[in-house]
C-alpha cells in the first residue's frame, strides 16, 4: 500500500485535516474570533479590504493566539521528528527523544531554579522573564553532553551504552526532581508540577521567533537524515557498505534530536508522547521507511499539537489545563487502538 | 586489483588473522574455504574494509579508502544475515543500493537499475510487500538484489567493470535451484569484469565455480591454488578430516558409516 495513488489521498485527507485543525486553533479561545474576523484580518493584511474589527481582537489574534499556535506547530514537529530521529537509530520504536534523559534532566534543573529563586535574582527584566528557560536549556544541553561522552569510547557512540546511560540519567533526573518537589513551599510545588506537565502558555513572539531561528534548520538538517536511517536498520556494518559515514551520522543524529528537545523542553516544559507516538503511528500506518516518517512527522506532529493545545485552552475556560496532560489523554488511547487493529491485520 | 599486505588483525589479545597477504583480482572469482573458526568472514570484511585491520596495508584502485562514500561505489558487500526488525518494502530496501549514487531523489537510471534488479532476481511481483513477510530464501534474493543494483554506476554492463562483490555465505537459505542461480551470477558478474570474493561452505560448488581458491586456517594462509590443483590431501590437512574424490573435482568426506549402506 505504498503505491503513489494511495500516497496522494494520504497528503490530501492530511492537508485538509491541518488546515482544519489551523482554523480550529485559530477561531477557539476564551477571547472569541469567528471564521469571519479571521478571514477580515487577513484580507485587511493584505490589503484587500478595510478593518471591521476592533483594536482588541486584533492583538489577541495577532499577539497572542498566532504565535501561539505557530508555536504548538514547531514544538510538535520538533518532538516528532527528533523521536522519528532517535527510533530509526536506536532500531527501536519504543524510543521516545527524552530517551537519554534531556527532558527529565532539563525539569531538575528548572525545578532547581524554581526551589533556589534563580529567576528573581536578575533584575533586568527580561533576564529575569527568561532564566528560567535559559537555565533550563543549560540544564538539557548538559545532559546531552553528559550521556554522549559517556557512551563514547575512541571515536564511537555505543548505542547500547548510551541507551543504558539515558535510563540512569532519567532515575537521576526523577529522584533531583522529587527531592526539590519535597523541600518546595507550595507555590513552588505547583510550578514544578505546571513544568512537568508542559503548557504553551508562555508563547509570544519572541519566544516563538526564538524557537523558530534554531529549531526549523534543526529540523531540515534532520530531514535529510532519511537515507542514513534506513541503511542503518541493517546494522551499522552494512550502512557502511552503503556509504554511510556511521560515527560521524550516529552523533549527528543524536545531536540533532536532543536539540530540538532542549529547546522545547526549555520553552514549554515537558510535553510527554508526542515523540513517541507520532512516528510510531505513522510507521505503523504507512511502513517503515524513514524519509517517508521523518517527513510526516514534520506534518503530523504539528497538527496533533495545535489540536491538543487548542483543547487545553478551551476545555475549561478561563483556565488552562497543562498540554501534557491532554497529550497523553488523546495519544495513549489513539495508540492502544492502532496497536491492536495492526495486530489483526498482521494476524498474529 | 585488490591488495591485502600482512594483513593481521588482533581483538582483545586474540589473533584472529595473521600476517596474510594476497590479492583479488577484477574478473576472477575468489573463494575462501577452511573450517570453521578460521576467520574467513573476517578476512572478507577485512578485505571490504568494513573492518580495519591492526597491521598491514590494504590497497584499493584508484580510491581514497578512508572515504566510505568513494569504497561503496566500488565494492558491494552481501553479509550474513542477521535478525533485524524493519517494515520497510522489498523495492526500498533494493533501492538503497542506489544510495550510494544518488543524493535526494533517484533520477531515472537509478530507478532503471532497480528495476533490472528486482527483475532478475525473480521478486517484482514481492515488490511493495514487507520484509518481514518474506521466506528466507526471498529476503536473500532481496539482499542479492540490493548489492547487485550497487555495482552499477548507470545502467551500462559495462559500469560495473573493475567493482568488487563481496559474499559472505551467499548460497544460506536458497534452494537448489537459486543456488545454481547464485553461481550463474558469479560467472557472469566475472566475465563482466567484476571481482567477486566469497566464503562458501560447500567444497564442491567453490571447485566448479572458483577461478581461485584461498584456504585459511586458524588465521593462517594455509593456501592459494586452482581449484584444479585440489587434492584430498590438502582438504583433509584443511578439514581435519579423511577425503575422497568421488569424481571428476568431486569431493566427499569419507562416510565409514552411511545410511544407504546400511540397508545391506
Amino acid at each position: 500500500m505504498t503505491g503513489k495513488r494511495s500516497n496522494s489521498i494520504w497528503y490530501v485527507s492530511l492537508a485538509v485535516i491541518w488546515f482544519v485543525i489551523l482554523w480550529f486553533g485559530l477561531t477557539s479561545g476564551s477571547f472569541e474570533i469567528g471564521s469571519g474576523d479571521l478571514w477580515n484580518i487577513l484580507q485587511y493584511k493584505l490589503g484587500f479590504a478595510e478593518l471591521k474589527l476592533d483594536d482588541l481582537s486584533v492583538s489577541v489574534l495577532t499577539k497572542i493566539r498566532i504565535p501561539r499556535v505557530i508555536l504548538a506547530a514547531i514544538v510538535g514537529a520538533s518532538l516528532s521528528i527528533a523521536g522519528a530521529g532517535l527510533q530509526g537509530l536506536f532500531r527501536n520504536p519504543l524510543a521516545d527523544p527524552g530517551l537519554i534523559g534531556v527532558s527529565t534532566g532539563a525539569s531538575a534543573f528548572a525545578a532547581f531554579a524554581i526551589v533556589l529563586g534563580i529567576p528573581a535574582l536578575f533584575s533586568v527584566s527580561w533576564l529575569n522573564m527568561f532564566a528560567l528557560n535559559v537555565f533550563t536549556f543549560i540544564g538539557a544541553l548538559t545532559v546531552m553532553f553528559l550521556a554522549i561522552m559517556i557512551a563514547h569510547s575512541r571515536g564511537n557512540t555505543l548505542l547500547t551504552t548510551l541507551l543504558l546511560t539515558g535510563i540512569a540519567l532519567n532515575a537521576l533526573g526523577a529522584s533531583i526532581t522529587g527531592l526539590l518537589t519535597f523541600l518546595s513551599e507550595d507555590e513552588q510545588l505547583r510550578n514544578i508540577s505546571f513544568w512537568m506537565l508542559g503548557s504553551l502558555g508562555g508563547a509570544n513572539w519572541t519566544t516563538t521567533l526564538v524557537l523558530t531561528i534554531i529549531n526549523i534548520p534543526v529540523i531540515i538538517l534532520l530531514l535529510t537524515r532519511g537515507k542514513v536511517l534506513n541503511a542503518l536498520s541493517l546494522g551499522e556494518e552494512n550502512a557502511g557498505y552503503l556509504g554511510v559515514n556511521v560515527r560521524r551520522e550516529k552523533s549527528i543524529i543524536i545531536i540533532l534530536s536532543s536539540l530540538l528537545v532542549s529547546t522545547c523542553v526549555s520553552l514549554t516544559g515537558v510535553i510527554g508522547f508526542v515523540g513517541l507516538v507520532v512516528p510510531h503511528v505513522i510507521r505503523l500506518l504507512k511502513g517503515g521507511d524513514n524519509k517517508f516518517i521523518l517527513f510526516n512527522s514534520i506534518i503530523v506532529g504539528s497538527g496533533f499539537l495545535i489540536l491538543a493545545d487548542t483543547i487545553s485552552r478551551t476545555i475549561i475556560i478561563p483556565q488552562e489545563l497543562p498540554i501534557g496532560i491532554i497529550t497523553s489523554l488523546a495519544g495513549a488511547p489513539l495508540f492502544l487502538y492502532i496497536i491492536i487493529k495492526n495486530k489483526q491485520k498482521a494476524g498474529v | 586489483m585488490i591488495r591485502l599486505d600482512n594483513i593481521s588483525l588482533q581483538l582483545n589479545r586474540k589473533t584472529l588473522l595473521q600476517d596474510i597477504s594476497t590479492s583479488f583480482i577484477p574478473g576472477e572469482h575468489t573463494v575462501i574455504l577452511g573450517p570453521n573458526g578460521a576467520g574467513k568472514s573476517t578476512l572478507l570484511r577485512v578485505a571490504a574494509l568494513g573492518i580495519q585491520p591492526t597491521g598491514g596495508t590494504i590497497s584499493y584502485p584508484s580510491v581514497d579508502i578512508s572515504s566510505q562514500a568513494q569504497l561503496s561505489k566500488v565494492r558491494t558487500f552481501l553479509t550474513q544475515q542477521s535478525m533485524f526488525n524493519s517494515e520497510l518494502t522489498v523495492r526500498e530496501l533494493v533501492f538503497m543500493g542506489r544510495y550510494p549514487y544518488y543524493h535526494r531523489t533517484p533520477d531515472a537510471t537509478d530507478i532503471e537499475i532497480v528495476e533490472n534488479a528486482l527483475q532478475r532476481f525473480s521478486i517484482k511481483h514481492l515488490s511493495e510487500q514487507k520484509l518481514q513477510f518474506l521466506s528466507g530464501g526471498e529476503l536473500q534474493r532481496t539482499h542479492l538484489a540490493r548489492v547487485y543494483a550497487q555495482l552499477f554506476t548507470d545502467e551500462q554492463i559495462s559500469s560495473i567493470r573493475n567493482k568488487f562483490l563481496f559474499m559472505d555465505e551467499p548460497v544460506n537459505n536458497l534452494d537448489i535451484k537459486h543456488q545454481e542461480e547464485l553461481i550463474t551470477l558469479a560467472t557472469e558478474l566475472t566475465e563482466n569484469g567484476v571481482g567477486v570474493v566469497s566464503v562458501l561452505h560447500d567444497i564442491n560448488m567453490a571447485l566448479h565455480t572458483a577461478d581461485k581458491l584461498i584456504l585459511l586456517k586458524k588465521g593462517l594462509l594455509a593456501g592459494e591454488l586452482n581449484p584444479t590443483e585440489i587434492t584430498e590431501n590438502i582438504l583433509e590437512d584443511l578439514y581435519e578430516l579423511p577425503f575422497e574424490q568421488t569424481g571428476d573435482l568431486i569431493f566427499s568426506p569419507k562416510r565409514i558409516r552411511s545410511k544407504i549402506y546400511q540397508i545391506f
